[in-house]
């Protein structure tokens, strides 16, 4: 056979129907030839040849998932072990440091709520939200930096002395 | 008439107070996304690194990246880094130091620049260019990305350096410029134990 000739066959009508065989409706209708059935059977049968064949498929291939844009030595153990790490890198990063940031706004949130009210606390609005003091990184290596140099803490504004009774407003 | 406050006060009873500047909180996200850039780059060059015959990776000539130098200048980006911190320390307690400190930090950083430009300066007059050999290539993007972001940085400790020496300075521009300061002294360490070695 000629290449010109394989530009005639009509490859859809030749490999279709085999795909419908494993894919389609099912028994109970002719169509491209195939006689199905649309029963609860029908389906399941097909459901189980799918996952039958995807599964056999992963297994059978597991490295074709290695194709990156960067891999042009794929093969090696070493490659392989260094695209897993970083694949795995690349994945928690931003998660951890979205959950740094809720935890650094949650652990500043919580201290705001412990710590007195101060007289130029004030009930703020979205649109006056800008320009209020904040607490910033304030941890307590920078307490204790703080007290270092001014023998005092400057993040503690009340006036009253230490240890007297803190309340939430 | 009804003002602002005193509507917000009717429907929340309950006072709120501002835990973090929405500048502070802002430049926090952009560093997230500036940490998640270096490590695509440093994810590709790990990548590569490992799967590359070991007689191809490096550089042309015989030419060698120099440790003990980057060593030095990595020891001016740390204490660069700390006198930052000691600038802000000293600017929250109203300390007129702060000013000193900040230059000398601002100083530092800008010593590293310059010594890593010499470093550069010396691999290219050795015969080390872009299109050299692949670990060249990964070599002045992740290196020069991270010393752009570097001169970025110390712009920002300047105008904050200028404006608390003009009484001008705000605590939300000093804590986000010193927060992008400290993304780009943290991240260095891990280019130089990945790239140099």
């Amino acid at each position: 056979m000629r290449f010109s000739d394989t530009l005639r066959i009509d490859w859809t009508r030749m490999i279709f129907p085999h795909a419908r065989r494993c894919f389609g409706p099912g028994e109970g209708r002719s169509h491209f030839g195939i006689a199905a059935t649309r029963t609860p059977q029908g389906y399941a049968a097909r459901l189980k040849r799918v996952v039958v064949i995807a599964s056999s498929l992963l297994l059978g291939a597991p490295a074709s998932a290695l194709a990156c844009a960067v891999c042009g030595f794929v093969g090696t153990a070493s490659n392989t072990w260094a695209y897993q790490a970083m694949t795995a890198v690349l994945s928690l990063l931003p998660l951890a440091m979205i959950g740094g940031i809720v935890w650094w706004l949650a652990r500043l949130a919580a201290r705001a709520d412990t710590a007195p009210r101060r007289t130029t606390d004030r009930v703020v609005g979205p649109a006056t939200l800008r320009g209020s003091d904040t607490p910033g990184f304030s941890t307590g290596v920078d307490v204790a930096f703080d007290a270092l140099v001014q023998n005092t803490s400057p993040t503690r504004r009340d006036p009253r002395p230490m240890g007297s009774s803190v309340t939430a407003g | 008439m009804t003002t602002w406050d005193q509507t917000v006060r009717a429907v929340r009873p309950v006072a709120r107070r501002e835990v973090v500047s929405s500048g502070l909180l802002g430049m926090v996200i952009f560093v997230g996304t500036e940490v998640m850039f270096f490590a695509g780059l440093l994810s590709a060059f790990t990548i590569s690194k490992a799967g590359a015959p070991v007689f191809e990776w490096n550089f042309p000539a015989g030419q060698v990246l120099p440790l003990t130098e980057t060593a030095v200048n990595t020891l001016a980006l740390f204490a660069s880094g700390a006198l930052v911190w000691v600038a802000g320390r000293q600017h929250r307690a109203g300390a007129s130091s702060a000013t000193q400190t900040l230059l000398a930090a601002t100083l530092l950083g800008a010593l590293f620049v310059m010594l890593q430009g010499r470093e550069w300066v010396g691999l290219i007059a050795g015969g080390v260019t872009l299109s050299s050999s692949a670990l060249a290539a990964f070599f002045y993007v992740i290196v020069g990305t991270h010393a752009v972001h570097a001169l970025a940085a110390l712009i920002g400790l300047g105008v904050a350096w200028w404006r608390l020496r003009s009484g001008r300075l705000s605590r939300g521009f000093l804590l986000g410029a010193q927060t992008f300061w400290f993304f780009v002294v943290l991240i260095w360490p891990v280019i130089y134990a990945r790239v140099y070695f």
